[in-house]
């Protein structure tokens, strides 16, 4: 599903965000990045949805390689992919629902077609009663699923995550990452840059460790250190 | 590809709601600047058109030097007699001048006052022989350049100084639009990229689920076009308003001489109307078109 051939990335010319980086991640994979902050989690997911291009190597979604995909077909590209992030990126200004069906009306799926799929994932995603509420009446929590409910309505391939956990309890997180467990187990793939070792060390899913840009650890069923 | 159009018209309506002031600033100047350039043009063709006309009032004065000598004025006299291009001539003397000059001035006293018989020139009144330029113009060369005489003057040279003068002060009035138009784009380009920004989270989000392009771009380059159509739209009042009331006040009215003169018809104005609402559309794709390149990465 996705496939890394020496990708380096770099910064302003000197700064070496990924070096040589080589990675074969399966459909339907549950896959953690781990590393200290600046380590290339984030590049790494970034390189992914096309937020960035590589210097060197080619990077494989789905078959295609992306690096060399044009600029018009990214937006496609981005339709199978899902992210969410530590700050949840929602619209203050509309509802649950609204922030959910905002994702579907802008790659102009039909009116019939988001009525039917916003409930739907709402109820998914826990949060069948709160839908008319606005972002801020939520807990972190629960503004957390709203965008992973955004992230999934479209039935993405893969969903990123960077640090979803971040800005949440402990508590709060074990829920988030039993939700992020389910959509995995639908077949979607999962890769997630996270610094939660309690959370790693749990779920004993696939690790990848990267150093100043390196690969320097990739192992299944593995644990933070 | 599927970009719906209510969303575009819902988009592009609360963005132009939202910032009412920048909207009401660009419009205003778009109407502004397209008047000043639709009455220059106006103004423009009914000066290419008008002035031909005058051609045939052909009367020409000899002004004579105040100081000229009795024998000098008789010498121009003999000459303008024995020249078979001068149909008939009179002479006005210092009192003739003067009743002229009282007539002309009459609703000016303090002026009148002012001035004494003996200071205004003695003048033959001279009709050519022939409307024809060419003869006036020779006529004109002929009687400059006697002994006594200070001036030649005659109505086509005076219309042409007119007409001149008219059109230098038109063209400024067209420099003028043009800069403005200028200042327009730079007004709607602001407005666009002020939009951009104040709808961010909202494009951050678009880019993310993978909306297209076009579907990003499109209320904002809807929002400049309404922008300048809307200001030609005014504009196009504005020329309309102004067209009536030229129209009413100086075409075909005596005490307007000249100006009255200066017409145009229905087809002008609709010219006029249809370019200023090309170039209200094109000014406000310009402007829009510049601050999406720059403010809306994709």
């Amino acid at each position: 599903m996705i496939k890394l051939e020496n990708v380096s990335k770099i910064y302003k010319g000197e700064h070496m965000a990924l070096r040589d980086a080589s990675v074969d991640i399966d459909k339907g994979e549950f896959v953690f990045l781990v590393g200290p902050s600046g380590s290339g989690k984030s590049t790494f997911l970034r390189l992914l949805n096309r937020e960035e291009t590589p210097e060197k190597g080619h990077i494989f979604v789905a078959g295609k390689d992306i690096a060399a995909l044009p600029g018009y077909r990214v937006p496609y590209l981005r339709r199978n992919i899902g992210s969410v992030f530590q700050d949840f990126k929602l619209l203050p200004n509309k509802t649950v629902s609204e922030n959910v069906a905002f994702a579907l009306e802008v790659i102009g799926r039909p009116k019939s077609s988001i009525r039917e799929a916003v409930p739907q994932i709402l109820e998914l995603v826990g949060l069948g009663r709160k839908a008319d509420s606005m972002p801020d009446e939520l807990s972190g929590g629960e503004q957390q699923r709203v965008s992973i409910a955004r992230a999934f309505v479209n039935r993405p391939l893969i969903l990123l995550a960077d640090e979803p956990t971040g800005n949440l309890d402990p508590a709060t997180s074990v829920g988030i990452m039993k939700l992020l467990d389910r959509i995995n187990r639908t077949g979607t793939t999962v890769v997630m840059a996270t610094h939660d070792r309690g959370i790693v060390d749990t779920m004993r899913r696939r690790v990848i460790e990267l150093d100043r840009g390196r690969i320097v650890r990739d192992q299944a069923r593995g644990v933070y250190e | 590809m599927a970009v719906r159009l209510d969303y575009v018209l819902k988009e592009t309506g609360s963005n132009l709601v939202r910032n009412l002031t920048l909207t009401l600033a660009s419009l205003l100047t778009v109407a502004i600047a397209l008047a000043f350039v639709a009455v220059s043009f106006l103004i423009g063709t009914g000066i290419n058109d008008s002035f031909l006309g005058l051609r045939s009032d052909v009367l020409m004065y000899v002004y004579m030097n105040p100081t000229a000598t009795d024998e000098q004025i008789e010498s121009v006299r003999t000459q303008l007699d024995d020249n078979k291009l001068v149909g008939s001539f009179e002479f006005l003397d210092e009192e003739a001048s003067f009743a002229e000059f009282q007539r002309l001035f009459e609703d000016q006293p303090d002026l009148v006052s002012a001035i004494k018989p003996d200071e205004l020139p003695q003048s033959f009144r001279v009709k050519p022989a022939s409307a024809d330029a060419e003869v006036v113009s020779a006529v004109s060369e002929e009687f400059r350049d006697l002994e006594g005489v200070l001036r030649v003057e005659y109505a086509a040279e005076y219309v042409r100084q007119v007409q001149r003068s008219l059109a230098t002060l038109n063209s400024w009035v067209r420099i003028f639009g043009i800069a403005l138009i200028f200042v327009s784009v730079l007004l709607i380009f602001n407005a666009i990229r002020t939009a951009v920004f104040a709808r961010r989270r909202e494009i951050e989000v678009m880019r993310l689920v993978g909306a297209s392009n076009w579907f990003i771009r499109l209320p904002f380059m809807a929002e400049g076009m309404v922008q300048g159509v809307l200001g030609a739209f005014a504009a196009a009042g504005l020329t309309w308003g102004f067209d009536a009331l030229w129209k009413a006040n100086f075409v075909n009215q005596v005490s307007f001489e000249l100006l009255n003169q200066i017409k145009w018809g229905a087809g002008d104005l609709w010219t006029a109307v249809i370019m200023i609402l090309v170039v209200g559309a094109v000014t406000g794709a310009i402007g829009s078109g510049i601050a999406v390149g720059r403010y809306l990465k994709v």
